[in-house]
């Protein structure tokens, strides 16, 4: 059975575009932003409202190629032909972009975007570790504070960015607390309704209506587990998805596991948990180097090296009683693809099966996927 | 032997390129294979009621398996290809651990236990580079048949092919032509590049003895050949393994009588 109160979070993107305008009115200025390395934070300290760009669907890819190589990645093509061709409204709304440099093809992609929108794009360290990287960063993440104080006209005061962090910390809190519902046999949400809430939180300008469909769901889901109701028959073989991020039009994979017969309790991507793992630390005296800490703490795989992301897909393994694991990779994304090699003999040590999938957005090889997803489920079936 | 050895059921592995049914009637095999043609739907159709027509008896079940599994209608159950292809590989070669199965547009390794049950798998992305649709436009170009390939390429020193992809591979080796390299050099060259693709596709298995290969393009030697000396492992090639999907199909559904010890008859 489907919990009651994901009604509401299907209707997040139609009820977004909707209220684009009324935004405006407000003059709430929208900021727009592609990655979760972006400080989102620091945004709504400033008045603003962050909101994520479209970048998931094939239809403008075509568009993409016109200026972008034909062997990048379907997400910076699409993201790419989205905004030259102003089908994202968000796109077209916004005052301004962050963006940041977390691959080749996004560095260069935003280098040509700079000369027909605003961009304030952050330089990323190439690894997580290290105080020349952290204080590298901090520099970054304070350069884009003074961006958006300038390009809003306002100033983010101490308050106002402690209101956001408080703000978003929640937030992760409560998502964290809907996916750990998963940890159910049978799993509580789908791993397609599971996007659909993180991919919700992105279009949802009032934080307490977003908050308080969280907890409904939580309560919901809670008394689903208590009864031994899921979104699946019990003993369904489970599945965490990694790799790539796979936002809505861009979830062919997960959609062909779940009509395979398994359930994907576990989205670890970008798309799914990976920006919800860590809270920014209030503790910290000086608050933007927090923020800034929290996101270098993102375990991407433009990272290296990206210890954390193994150690985390082998904990959720664990907790979420993970039958197997499908590793999705985008055709042109060589940072993931190479991990995959790294994240299969990690996971063999511990005897989960690992299966990468490498693709891209167009629907053409839904059959040969559903082919090998079908027999991965059969061998992980207990 | 199982109870249910005695039944009769039909096993229909619907390729890319060609359509593979075997007959179990309860005491011996019939096989058959055609050409996919164009009108799918119709030829999976023929050639079940060849089979049918040929047995003189009607089957308990039918399992379809393969690229066009939804297509055959009549079909009790439809099991996946990858399954279908471990377990038939171990019933066509008992004590099979790895099977590598390269047909018209797929290319797979298969790690298996002896009961048939599938451990590990790894199978091509979309790109049908390196499958038998890239050997026969490769074929067509150097204007020779597809049967005739392994032959000329046998014990042939390889020009060695950058590309991978079927289009460029095709001006690759119309530009060697052009340059005047011997044709059997050619043709050992493009084998060499399915070997090591497929090599490079299976070192992410551990690939444990009994080898044994099957799909259309087993019927190449000079490809198994230069596989096996890249695994450093020798290959066994099956008496009819172009029917392991099917054959695979029909033992999801019963126990027949061991492999070499029952008739087979071409239909």
């Amino acid at each position: 059975m489907r919990a009651e109160s994901l009604a509401w979070f299907d209707q997040a993107m139609p009820r977004a575009s909707a209220e684009v305008p009324a935004l405006k009115q407000k003059n709430v200025s929208i900021v727009g932003f592609y990655c979760v390395f972006a400080p989102q934070e620091l945004v709504l300290a400033a008045g603003g409202f962050p909101v994520a760009l479209c970048a998931t669907k094939e239809e403008p890819i075509a568009d993409g190629e016109r200026d972008l190589p034909r062997n990048f990645c379907a997400l910076i093509k699409s993201s790419y032909g989205f905004a030259i061709t102003d089908k994202c409204p968000f796109f077209v709304n916004a005052e301004f972009i962050v963006g940041e440099t977390t691959c080749d093809g996004k560095k260069k992609m935003f280098e040509l975007m700079s000369t027909f929108k605003p961009t304030v794009v952050l330089e990323v360290p190439q690894g997580p570790e290290g105080k020349a990287q952290d204080e590298y960063w901090y520099s970054e993440v304070q350069r884009c504070k003074t961006e958006i104080e300038k390009r809003l006209g306002v100033s983010i005061t101490n308050e106002s960015l402690r209101a956001a962090i408080d703000r978003m910390n929640r937030q992760r809190g409560l998502i964290r607390e809907v996916a750990a519902l998963n940890k159910a046999d049978p799993p509580v949400i789908s791993g397609q309704d599971m996007l659909k809430v993180t991919w919700a939180r992105n279009f949802t300008y009032d934080p307490e209506e977003f908050n308080s469909h969280l907890e409904g769901l939580i309560g919901e889901g809670k008394k689903m587990a208590a009864a031994g109701e899921g979104a699946f028959p019990k003993d369904t073989p489970r599945i965490i998805v990694t790799g790539v991020p796979t936002g809505l039009g861009a979830e062919k994979v997960i959609r062909i596991i779940e009509e395979s017969g398994a359930a994907v309790v576990y989205v670890e991507n970008c798309a799914g948990m990976k920006q919800y793992l860590y809270d920014v630390d209030v503790s910290e005296p000086d608050l933007v180097r927090a923020v800034a800490r929290k996101y270098l703490k993102t375990p991407c795989s433009c990272m290296s090296p990206n210890k954390d992301r193994m150690s985390i897909i082998a904990q959720v393994s664990k907790e979420y009683k993970a039958d197997g694991i499908v590793d999705i990779t985008w055709i042109g994304c060589h940072t993931y693809n190479v991990e995959s090699r790294i994240l299969a003999k990690e996971m063999k040590e511990k005897n989960v099966p690992v299966m990468q999938v490498e693709t891209d957005y167009s629907p053409a090889d839904t059959e040969q996927i559903r082919t090998r997803v079908e027999a991965f489920i059969d061998m992980i079936r207990k | 032997m199982s109870s249910q050895s005695q039944g009769a059921y039909l096993g229909i592995d619907a390729g890319s390129t060609r359509i593979k049914g075997a007959f179990w009637t309860g005491s011996s095999w019939l096989l058959c294979s055609a050409a996919s043609g164009v009108s799918y739907e119709e030829c999976i159709a023929d050639l079940i009621g060849t089979l049918i027509r040929e047995a003189e008896i009607e089957p308990s079940g039918i399992v379809a398996t393969g690229y066009g599994r939804k297509m055959v209608t009549g079909a009790s159950g439809i099991s996946n290809e990858i399954g279908c292809h471990g377990k038939g590989a171990v019933y066509l070669v008992p004590g099979c651990r790895t099977v590598f199965d390269i047909g018209g547009q797929d290319a797979k390794v298969i790690s298996v236990l002896a009961s048939g049950k599938v451990t590990d798998f790894i199978m091509n992305d979309k790109c049908a580079a390196g499958t038998g649709r890239f050997l026969s436009i490769l074929a067509n170009t150097l204007d020779l048949s597809l049967g005739d390939l392994g032959d000329i390429g046998k014990d042939v020193e390889p020009l060695r092919l950058s590309s991978m992809c079927t289009i460029f591979a095709e001006s690759e080796v119309i530009g060697l032509l052009s340059r005047g390299y011997p044709v059997p050099e050619i043709v050992a060259g493009i084998h060499d590049a399915i070997a090591r693709r497929t090599v490079s596709l299976a070192s992410r298995l551990t690939m444990t003895p009994l080898v044994v290969f099957t799909g259309g393009v087993s019927a190449n030697r000079d490809i198994i050949a230069r596989i096996s000396q890249l695994i450093s492992l020798e290959i066994t090639v099956p008496l009819h393994a172009e029917f392991s999907g099917a054959i695979g199909a029909v033992l999801s559904l019963c126990h027949p009588d061991p492999w070499p010890f029952v008739q087979i008859r071409m239909v």
